[in-house]
């Protein structure tokens, strides 16, 4: 029957039944300490290596969740603003000691051209880190971390997320409705447009209210406010979600404790020090990136699983 | 039988109003009943409806009492209220709460305390019931109008009521999501033992189904008993005859039936009682446009974002004055789509349309819409006035008439809307606000107007009055352009009949044309007729 077939709008989401990443079935909770210790990573650790593997392994993560698009989008939004870091943090920075050159009486110097890369690629590991936060951490994923916290806010929330997409919409047909009354925003004195707009809210809210009551009666209808409520929690921790976040507690309590102890950080100013890396630091290097690889490590798995099973 | 609810010695007053809007009402409905409610708009249907759910009871006074299993509904727990009697609203969008499918489902049981471990076995024993679980995570923006119903239905059904009260489930949706919601509620009655109350304006589908029947005017039941005799009960009151359904009406009209036999609801009753030979065709006039060409289409591709599939594809249409043009076919196949294409308010990706011979967009905004009217399907939309009389005052002084008073007058006298003139658009009924939308467009005396599913949510007596006022209008010389899947308005009225699909206009042809060589998209009398070969396409159209 077609009432449960495609919906009106074609989308492929509209099932709810979109292929999903190992990532995507793990609970919010474990997504969330993953996405926290990613950003604290790309904060704490300023050494080249450390920021060129995060970058490598951030790519190749978005590049799993078939991220393609986003990612080159995001990079070259985030190349004007690291060219902007490159170029200005020399020229306003002139601690160091390594000159390089003098340009119109300011000195340029190495450090400073160096820690104006290793910023820029920072900011751009953190951007990515965005993209992939957007993609797997839902707005429901969100909201339900806080369900038990703070039910009424998270009740409230959802609420407005219905309604914001239908306020959008009702203006749009508002708009199209009275432009045929002649009453409209695209042309004429901005006075006649401000007053135009002002009409268009008012019917919007006045349609938007007489529609709202009728929310309200259904949800009294289905017994709100009668007794206290509960929140139904649509994700449990499973065995592998408390595996996993066991993991990565201690790897980024090991990762912060290097961090604590000057591993993975380039001295920069006032001289710039050495690229070397010392076996902690190797260590170090290789517990954040199998962090960072989490989605990675799980999708080789399910590959060899599956490989291994046929 | 046992008495699932009662009601005695009702009569209800609204705050405010100054005569009573229920009186004299005494009902029981046994368990396992199927009542379909009936009676034009305004006759109090929602108001009694509402009465069996105390939440909903509207403010005012209320004399005489309501129970439930035995219990009155005054006295009742507020839990087992909420949970034991359902009720499901006319707007399938206005009722959700959360924005997807599963958050919606659990909304229900989280406000009785529902244990999570339970809400999810609630749940999964639902959605197998339903099967809705390939729309379980769906955004609910996502979903057609039937869907969005089906998922009101499932968070009621969700609380395993006993008693479902619908007011109106299917007035919003196409005649396909209709028949597929009856069905589904056929299932919940025979298979869950659910009683079931329903309002309804179209009882085609549902009358075969139920097994009461309860008629309402102005207040008062005048009727409650067995569907049959209620058939009756309707053909003996003048004024409610249009709410018969075709097949029965015809029977009626025609006097078909014997004494012994009941009147056939559906096609397949209807074929084996009707003797062969026994009618002839009366077919309508169809009234034949001017050749003058008023509009055209010409290779409209329409798309909503970059890589989109088509909604429009290749599509061509020609419109000629005094056209009566139907473009009939399934929701969310692009009908609405088209109009707005078809009048500027949405930009084609491709082709052009022209009106008058003059390509759409070199028609300034004000100019072009003083010759085209167009009423969307939400007539809301269009007001902006307190009262309908400043409604039409004001847009007659936009339009520069030298007397917007009597132009006013005359507009509400033109639709009948005399009485309402000092309300505010906003209070009246769905019907009302329809009409009341039309009449601001009519202001401008359009040479077209654009209707976008008109008779939505219309009582059959409204449907008939905006039939006969739009034919009015055409013989006056306005060209209509109407999108709708309500086929027997559009066989009885229009003169022209088209099927959108895949983005084209597949037929476009005079409606007994059109509708003879259609099987499954035609109206029920079409499809009783077929055997006989009449090209009867309503029971006006058969005589004996």
């Amino acid at each position: 029957m077609a009432i449960y077939g495609r919906s009106r709008t074609r989308s492929p989401r509209a099932s709810g039944l979109k292929l999903q990443l190992i990532i995507d079935q793990l609970h919010p909770l474990v997504l969330l300490v993953y996405f926290i210790l990613m950003i604290s990573f790309s904060m704490c650790f300023n050494h080249p290596y450390f920021l060129c593997g995060q970058l490598i392994v951030i790519i190749a993560v978005n590049w799993v969740a078939k991220n393609q698009q986003k990612t080159v989008s995001t990079l070259q939004g985030a190349l004007l603003m690291m060219v902007l870091i490159v170029i200005m943090n020399p020229i306003i920075n002139n601690h160091g000691t390594h000159v390089m050159m003098t340009v119109g009486g300011t000195l340029i110097t190495a450090e400073a051209v160096v820690y104006g890369f290793l910023m820029a690629t920072a900011l751009a590991v953190l951007l990515l880190i965005f993209v992939t936060y957007n993609q797997h951490m839902t707005n429901h994923k969100f909201l339900a971390l806080f369900g038990g916290i703070a039910p009424q806010l998270t009740l409230l929330t959802m609420m407005t997320m219905r309604f914001f997409p239908l306020f959008i919409r009702r203006l749009r047909d508002i708009t199209a409705v009275q432009r045929t009354r002649g009453i409209q925003m695209v042309t004429g004195r901005l006075k006649n447009r401000a007053q135009a707009g002002m009409h268009l809210l008012a019917i919007l809210l006045t349609n938007t209210l007489t529609e709202a009551l009728q929310t309200a009666d259904s949800m009294t209808a289905r017994g709100f406010g009668v007794q206290k409520r509960s929140t139904y929690r649509r994700y449990q921790m499973t065995h592998r979600d408390y595996g996993l976040l066991m993991a990565l507690i201690s790897g980024g309590l090991f990762a912060f404790w290097c961090a604590s102890q000057g591993n993975g950080q380039l001295i920069v100013y006032p001289t710039l020090g050495t690229l070397r890396l010392t076996s902690r630091d190797w260590v170090c290097l290789s517990v954040i990136l199998l962090i960072d690889g989490l989605p990675l490590l799980l999708e080789g798995w399910e590959y060899l699983w599956w490989q291994l099973h046929r | 039988m046992v008495a699932i609810a009662q009601i005695e010695q009702l009569q209800f007053q609204y705050a405010l109003a100054n005569q009573p809007s229920l009186a004299g009402i005494n009902l029981t409905v046994n368990a396992g009943d199927w009542v379909v409610v009936a009676g034009p708009s305004g006759s109090g249907k929602t108001t009694l409806l509402r009465q069996f759910k105390r939440e909903l009871w509207p403010v005012g006074q209320r004399l005489g009492q309501v129970s439930f299993n035995g219990r009155l509904l005054a006295d009742l727990d507020p839990a087992v209220s909420a949970q034991k009697i359902g009720f499901v609203f006319q707007n399938p969008e206005n009722q959700l709460v959360m924005d997807t499918v599963i958050q919606e489902l659990a909304f229900s049981l989280e406000n009785s305390g529902e244990a999570s471990a339970n809400i999810q076995k609630r749940i999964a024993e639902l959605v197998s019931f339903l099967g809705i679980q390939d729309i379980l995570y769906a955004s609910v923006h996502e979903l057609s109008g039937g869907q969005k119903q089906l998922v009101n239905l499932a968070a009621i059904l969700i609380l395993q009521p006993s008693l479902l009260v619908l007011d109106e489930p299917t007035a919003q949706l196409d005649p396909i999501a209709t028949k597929e919601f009856m069905s589904l509620l056929q299932r919940v009655h025979d298979e869950l033992g659910i009683t079931i109350i329903m309002s309804e304006h179209q009882l085609d589908d549902v009358l075969p189904l139920a097994n009461q029947l309860w008629l309402m005017t102005n207040g008062c039941i005048s009727y409650q008993g067995p569907v049959d005799q209620g058939l009756q009960a309707i053909w003996q009151q003048p004024t409610l005859r249009d709410f018969m359904p075709e097949i029965p009406r015809l029977f009626w009209q025609q006097q078909l039936t014997t004494e012994t036999e009941s009147v056939p609801l559906t096609v397949v009753a209807g074929q084996r009682q009707l003797p062969v030979g026994s009618i002839h065709d009366q077919l309508r006039p169809v009234v034949v446009g001017m050749q003058e060409t008023l509009l055209t289409a010409d290779h409209l591709d329409f798309q909503y974002t970059k890589n989109e599939p088509y909604v429009l594809n290749q599509l061509k249409l020609t419109v000629h004055t005094g056209d009566w043009l139907a473009i009939v076919g399934k929701n969310g196949i692009g009908k609405s789509t088209l109009l707005k294409v078809l009048i500027g308010l949405l930009e084609p990706r491709r082709g052009t349309v022209r009106l008058l011979e003059r390509p759409l967009q070199k028609w300034p905004t004000e100019q072009l819409f003083k010759v085209i009217g167009y009423l969307s399907q939400q007539p809301a939309d269009q007001f902006s006035a307190e009262s309908v009389r400043v409604e039409f005052e004001r847009r007659a002084v936009q339009l520069g008439r030298e007397h917007p008073e009597e132009a006013a007058t005359a507009m509400l006298a033109k639709l009948g809307l005399t009485a309402l003139a000092d309300s505010d658009p906003q209070d009246t009924s769905g019907g009302e606000q329809q009409l009341i939308a039309l009449g601001i467009i009519l202001l401008a005396n359009p040479k077209l107007l654009i209707l976008d599913e008109p008779t939505k949510g219309l009582d059959p007596l409204r449907k008939q009055a905006l039939g006969h006022l739009l034919q009015q209008l055409q013989v006056e010389g306005l060209t209509i352009i109407m999108a709708s899947h309500d086929m027997v308005f559009s066989a009885r009225f229009a003169n022209q009949c088209a099927l959108l699909f895949d983005g084209a206009i597949v037929a476009q042809e005079a409606p007994h044309q059109f509708f003879q060589s259609n099987f499954f998209y035609t109206t029920p009398i079409n499809r009783l007729l077929r055997p006989q070969d009449s090209a009867a396409l309503t029971w006006e159209e058969v005589g004996r």
